[in-house]
């Protein structure tokens, strides 16, 4: 009496496929969205907008389109612009650990803040 | 501080029912050309006397932004008149500020430490208000030329900001 011996067609090379689609293999954790760059007017002795929120890694660009100089500072000192007059802008990559209020250092009462989500959120 | 640069102006220059003659309070272009430079000038005096007289980082602070501005709006303002062919023309109200300011300087004179500060910060906050109010109710109105009356509206934004500014500091100082 002869053995059968049944065979599945394909056989290992089912396998690669099928744990690819499966999505096993890959790298764990969401993606990050690529960097934006977010522009802040200072227009009117005042920030606009007031609060802005960006991911860790995007850039800032400060842009002052007063007659008078402004700068945009931490209220910290953590950070600061250089003084900006009219036109001039000043651009700056956005760390979490940056976040909070800032302010003009010529004019303090004009307020804002800049809130920085972790890179990964989406 | 007996009277103050503020309260003259506004005299002179807000009361409502002769401010809206223009021709008889001689207020052509050239004369609120001359006022606005005047009164300018007078703001950038005033600090200049705060930088020689106070030690306050928070009052030196202001009195520079006060340098830094106001300069920069005579710029505008005299780039404005050269390019309109207009030239600022003395006229009472700008002698009457004038003199006023320099009554205001002689008082400071005689005050160091918190009392200056106080002093200069008070007034500021007075001269502030009054220059604002003859802006907007006198020097805005009666402006024939459209730049020129743009020029000062787009002033009052920064005016705005230091009168918060002197306030804000002003509530700091009586505070100590």
């Amino acid at each position: 009496m002869s053995r059968r011996r049944t065979r599945v067609a394909g056989g290992p090379l089912l396998v690669v496929p099928l744990l690819v689609a499966c999505g096993l293999g890959a790298e764990d954790g969401p993606e990050r969205p690529p960097p934006e760059t977010h522009t802040v007017e200072i227009r009117g002795m005042a920030f606009r907008p007031a609060e802005l929120r960006v991911r860790a890694g995007d850039t800032i660009v400060w842009v002052n389109r007063d007659f008078v100089p402004h700068t945009a500072t931490a209220t910290d000192s953590a950070w600061t612009s250089p003084p900006l007059g009219q036109g001039e802008q000043w651009r700056r990559v956005a760390l979490e650990s940056e976040a909070g209020p800032y302010l003009c250092a010529f004019h303090p009462v004009m307020e804002a803040r800049l809130v920085v989500d972790p890179s990964t959120q989406e | 501080m007996k009277t103050t640069t503020g309260t003259l102006l506004l005299l002179f220059l807000a009361l409502a029912p002769q401010a809206r003659n223009a021709a008889a309070q001689g207020l052509d272009d050239a004369a609120i050309a001359h006022i606005a430079v005047t009164a300018n000038q007078l703001d950038i005096t005033g600090a200049e006397q705060a930088l020689e007289t106070s030690s306050d980082s928070e009052v030196r602070r202001f009195a520079e932004t006060m340098i830094r501005d106001h300069r920069g709006v005579i710029a505008r303002a005299a780039a404005l008149a050269e390019r309109l062919g207009v030239t600022p023309a003395d006229n009472e109200h700008s002698r009457v500020l004038a003199a006023q300011a320099a009554a205001v300087r002689d008082e400071l004179t005689g005050l160091r430490g918190a009392a200056f500060d106080r002093a200069y910060v008070k007034n500021e906050v007075s001269y502030h208000e009054a220059v604002i109010g003859a802006v907007e109710q006198t020097l805005v109105p009666n402006a024939s030329n459209a730049e020129l009356k743009s020029l000062l509206q787009n002033v009052v934004p920064a005016l705005r900001t230091h009168l918060e500014h002197a306030r804000h500091l002003s509530e700091e100082l009586d505070g100590r």
